[in-house]
């Protein structure tokens, strides 16, 4: 009787699942098996697949772009990451002070995380403007001229990179809820024992909060892998009238790994090797991801957190 | 009882769940739509030949927004009221991806409007159809169009769409810059217009350049135009071979390039950085007189009426070189044009559409609506076509044909791709024309 109860809470509970199950079967099983299956053959939107083996894989391992475009990726993943967490958990030891202003100070910090990423990147694109912008105009008064941006490959990267760093918010607040988690009598038998305020940081707050910026740095890992509308916007906007090309930007500096996956699938009609492509990163990312994770461990462990 | 309730809430929710995709199919089928419509006498006996002479749905997609928008739905409107066969529901998308999804499934609309460009890539790739069929069946006249027009558009023998606006890209100068540097005529070869350019170049202190003399900028302009009039060209002339070491290219980019160190790269690259983002804006650099030539289209006057520009400027052919004097007037020739996919549901509805758009009255209202040049010959000298800034002198060049043609080779995006890459490599200083010109004839070797 008991196990006939059992059995039919089961059914019932799957078919309350039915939908999100129909859902992930369709929109995330199925694509993710057929990307696998394009992968190994040529076709466009069209025609038929042609199984040509491992032909794409070779021919995207032979594409300088692909590497390029992997490079590109790489370095905005490893500078972006711990450039942005820091820059978040400074703003969050800002905010979770005490001081006159501080809604309006968190207000501002957080604001530019929910402006949509495709506005705020035009915003930037005439911040960057070598002549007229805010930036350029805003050394000057330094005494420093200004690069330009967004047409110089040599800074194209950095300019991605103060992009990021602006929109850190949501970071900041998880980095703010972690930091309302150390208790403070940490800090007052340190204050007790004559800590100074940096050795509080490095032996209280930040082996007490080290699991979650491991988290966020495995995140935001992960996220610069996806990295694409702030370079699709950008290059849009620089290309101006040459429509159905594809570029990566100046010497082809801001290309990344997910725009030239689009290149190949929607500008080249290349799906089998746009589907090889994403095969190779979702490998990558995962490899990457296990690794940091298991760093990530290890760092939070030598920090006595569980 | 209460199972029961449990089973019907889940199976509910389940087809609540699904219901997205039944939306999407219910709108299309404007064949269906119609058979239904004369299914329809069973039940109402007498109302039935109204209800089977209703049009048939052509669904119609372009690539215009805002005001343009609004011109083609007025196009649109006026094929509706002028014949009561089919009716053409227009619909806007920009987004590329969003219509090649579409053209490959079951969701295409009927005619899509693209450039010669798109069409090229489009056929390349089987995901429209050809209509030749449609032609020699009526005797179809493609003559109303300019050679180059219809050209733009036939693959191989077959026309795959037919044009209703061309344009190309010819030189703008400012009469007043020119004046004041002692020239009374825009330059009829690239020597001239080099020594121009250098006198009429201004610095400011920290040696950054105020007003540009070489036309460097727009960048496809100078990929294109700033090319051809060397007699330079990116492939051959039979639009299969790709001639990426073309010996007037490399003269091109020399002459590109010694401007550029001669200012300076960063500063060349710092004013054209401006110049983009400031593109077509009050603030364009042509518009400001801040640029002495400007290889562009046939929108600029009106542009720069609609921003009240007060620059003096004439409208001239590209130079060609001492030596290749027939190279002047040579510009890229792009048209608009309307194809049909291959999984168009209403072909026949498509090919009546696409003659009215693409006749005399009707490329018209599209001309002088979005202000495009004609492809239909009969409207050169219309005299509200010709009313237009600029069109005038723009219909005279057009006249001479000599716009170079797009290559119909699979592989032309990837190409360009790669041409723009490499040149970029060279502006930036990275590599010089000669090593630029052969690392993309290598990477391009085993494109098809």
């Amino acid at each position: 009787m008991k196990l006939k109860q059992r059995n039919r809470d089961t059914i019932n509970g799957l078919l309350f699942a039915l939908p999100w199950i129909i859902g992930f079967l369709c929109f995330s099983v199925y694509p993710l098996g057929a990307s696998l299956y394009y992968s190994f053959t040529e076709f466009n939107p069209i025609t038929k697949p042609v199984w040509v083996g491992l032909e794409n894989f070779r021919m995207s391992f032979s594409d300088p772009l692909v590497w390029k475009s992997l490079s590109n990726t790489l370095f905005m993943a490893f500078v972006s990451t711990p450039i942005n967490l820091f820059a978040a958990l400074m703003l969050a030891m800002v905010a979770v002070r005490k001081f006159k202003g501080r809604g309006i100070a968190r207000a501002i910090f957080f604001l530019p995380s929910v402006i949509p990423m495709i506005a705020a990147t035009m915003v930037w694109i005439w911040m960057f403007d070598p002549t007229y912008g805010f930036l350029n105009n805003f050394l000057s008064i330094f005494g420093i001229r200004g690069p330009s941006w967004l047409m110089d490959p040599r800074y194209t990267k950095g300019a991605l990179l103060l992009i990021g760093t602006w929109c850190v918010g949501a970071s900041m607040l998880v980095c703010m809820a972690a930091l309302a988690e150390v208790p403070v009598s940490y800090y007052e038998s340190a204050q007790i024992d004559g800590a100074s305020g940096i050795q509080k940081f490095f032996y209280i707050t930040l082996p007490s909060i080290a699991h979650v910026l491991a988290y966020q740095a495995i995140l935001s890992f992960i996220n610069a892998f996806q990295y694409f509308q702030q370079v699709y916007v950008i290059i849009s906007a620089n290309q101006g009238s040459a429509t159905g090309t594809a570029s990566g930007g100046p010497s082809n500096s801001i290309l990344m790994y997910p725009l030239y996956i689009f290149h190949n699938a929607f500008v080249y009609l290349k799906m089998g090797k746009a589907s090889a492509m994403a095969w190779i990163l979702f490998i990558i990312v995962s490899l990457l991801a296990v690794l940091m994770s298991k760093l990530a461990r290890k760092a939070s462990e030598n920090a006595g957190v569980e | 009882m209460k199972n029961f309730l449990i089973l019907l809430c889940a199976a509910l929710v389940a087809l609540t769940a699904c219901s997205g995709g039944q939306t999407a199919s219910s709108t299309t089928p404007p064949v269906a739509k119609a058979s239904e419509a004369v299914a329809a006498p069973e039940a109402a006996p007498e109302a039935a030949p109204e209800v089977a002479a209703a049009p048939t749905v052509v669904e119609f997609w372009y690539n215009n927004k805002g005001d343009e928008a609004l011109v083609y739905e007025e196009a649109i409107a006026q094929y509706n009221s002028s014949q009561g066969k089919y009716k053409v529901e227009g619909l806007s998308v920009t987004d590329q991806q969003k219509l090649i999804v579409a053209l490959a499934s079951n969701e295409a609309p009927d005619a899509v409007k693209g450039s010669n460009q798109n069409i090229v890539t489009y056929q390349a790739n089987g995901l429209i159809d050809t209509l030749q069929g449609y032609i020699d069946a009526e005797g179809f006249d493609v003559g109303v169009f300019s050679d180059a027009a219809m050209a733009a558009n036939t693959i191989g023998g077959q026309a795959y769409a037919l044009p209703f606006s061309g344009y190309s890209i010819q030189l703008y100068y400012n009469k007043d810059i020119l004046a004041e540097i002692g020239y009374d005529a825009p330059p009829e070869t690239m020597e001239e217009m080099y020594e121009m350019a250098v006198a009429a170049t201004v610095l400011d202190g920290d040696g950054n350049i105020e007003r540009l003399g070489y036309p460097l900028f727009p960048l496809a302009s100078a990929r294109q135009e700033l090319i051809y009039g060397f007699g330079g060209r990116w492939w051959d002339i039979d639009g299969k071979t790709l001639t990426p070491e073309n010996p007037g290219t490399l003269e091109s980019l020399k002459l590109n390039v010694k401007y550029r160190e001669q200012y300076g790269i960063e500063k060349v690259q710092a004013f054209i950085a401006t110049a983009n983002t400031n593109r077509y804006t009050e603030q364009d650099m042509f518009f400001a007189g801040k640029q002495l030539f400007r290889l562009d289209g046939p929108w600029l006057p009106t542009m720069m009426q609609k921003f009240n520009s007060s620059t003096n400027y004439g409208i001239s052919l590209v130079p060609g070189t001492a030596s290749s004097p027939e190279s002047r007037g040579a510009s890229r020739y792009e048209t608009d044009c309307i194809c049909i996919p291959i999984t168009a549901a209403n072909k026949d509805g498509a090919w009546d559409f696409i003659k009215w758009f693409t006749s005399k009255d009707g490329a018209k209202t599209l001309n002088l609506g979005v202000g495009s040049l004609p492809a239909v010959k009969a409207l050169y000298d219309d005299p509200d076509i010709n009313a237009i800034p600029g069109f005038s002198d723009f219909i005279e060049i057009l006249k001479l044909e000599k716009g170079i043609q797009y290559p119909q080779i699979t592989d032309f995006a990837k190409y360009i791709s790669l041409v723009e890459e490499h040149l970029d490599y060279i502006y930036n200083g990275t590599m010089t024309p000669e090593e630029g010109l052969s690392a993309l004839a290598k990477q391009s070797s085993t494109l098809k």
